[in-house]
């Protein structure tokens, strides 16, 4: 199954929106019940992270997308970010969590910070 | 009293345990809205022997609590074949990715932080579970 959805995060109410259809997709996707946790649990962990739905900081872009390595599938989630870079702490906060990320900046005012979760089942 | 042997109604059985009155009654009601059977346990070790006599369907575990915590409720299950199987969402104030990796490693299968939506992404995570059926479309309905 093939998946590429967009949502943004202006306010509290939109991470947790946005946490319960990630999990929607992480299900439908094929994902157990763990992988959906983690997922879920990740964009809500890099939202506050990135301080979105607080006053006076910019929105947050998300896309949630299918990706496949070999047999291996998985869920990627790129959070696009006008604002402050995240730091090296709250990054390596994901680690544990999910099995890549990476941080890409065009500028020094936008970021991209994606992160990749395989399949267990 | 055996809940195994007998079940109180055709709903799925749910063992919620919660050290604060406060907020297992408005945990309880919610489920109970949603057509669910709710036992409530008021610390980690009653939680412990109410899952054995219940095997639930689903257990909703605080973290916090004054005796064993959840997560060690949590690893307490997980580590026997009779209890292993009921799958175990917690609730919690920590919301930190640290505390969440160390449910996941005990073997929750989600960790709801208590904020003003947990009740909203507990139905909603519940209803993803199969636990709480989905209302009917007309679809269905015809």
């Amino acid at each position: 199954m093939s998946t590429n959805e967009k949502f943004v995060i202006r306010n509290s109410m939109d991470i947790m929106t946005a946490r319960m259809e990630v999990r929607d997709i992480a299900r439908r996707s094929g994902m157990n019940l763990t992988d959906q946790a983690v997922i879920s649990m990740s964009v809500y962990v890099l939202a506050n992270a990135l301080g979105l739905g607080k006053h006076g900081v910019p929105e947050g872009k998300f896309q949630i997308e299918s990706c496949k390595n070999g047999f291996r599938y998985g869920l990627k989630v790129r959070c696009q970010q006008e604002g402050p870079m995240i730091t090296q702490p709250c990054l390596s906060t994901f680690e544990k969590l999910v099995d890549h990320i990476d941080v890409q900046s065009n500028n020094p005012e936008e970021q991209e910070v994606i992160l990749t979760i395989w399949s267990k089942s | 009293m055996n809940y195994r042997s007998s079940p109180l109604t055709k709903g799925k059985n749910i063992l919620l345990v919660e050290d604060s009155p406060t907020q297992a009654l408005g945990t309880k009601a919610m489920l109970e809205e949603c057509g669910l059977n709710v036992v409530c346990a008021i610390n980690g070790v009653m939680g412990i022997r109410l899952a054995y006599q219940m095997i639930p369907d689903v257990i909703i575990l605080d973290v916090q609590m004054p005796d064993i915590n959840g997560f060690e409720v949590c690893q307490e299950l997980k580590s026997d074949p009779e209890t292993e199987k009921i799958p175990i969402i917690m609730l919690t104030r920590q919301d930190t990715p640290e505390a969440f990796q160390q449910g996941i490693e005990v073997g929750a299968i989600d960790f709801i932080p208590k904020d003003a939506f947990a009740m909203v992404v507990l139905r909603e995570t519940l209803r993803q579970m199969g636990i709480i059926e989905e209302p009917l479309t007309a679809e269905d309905k015809e």
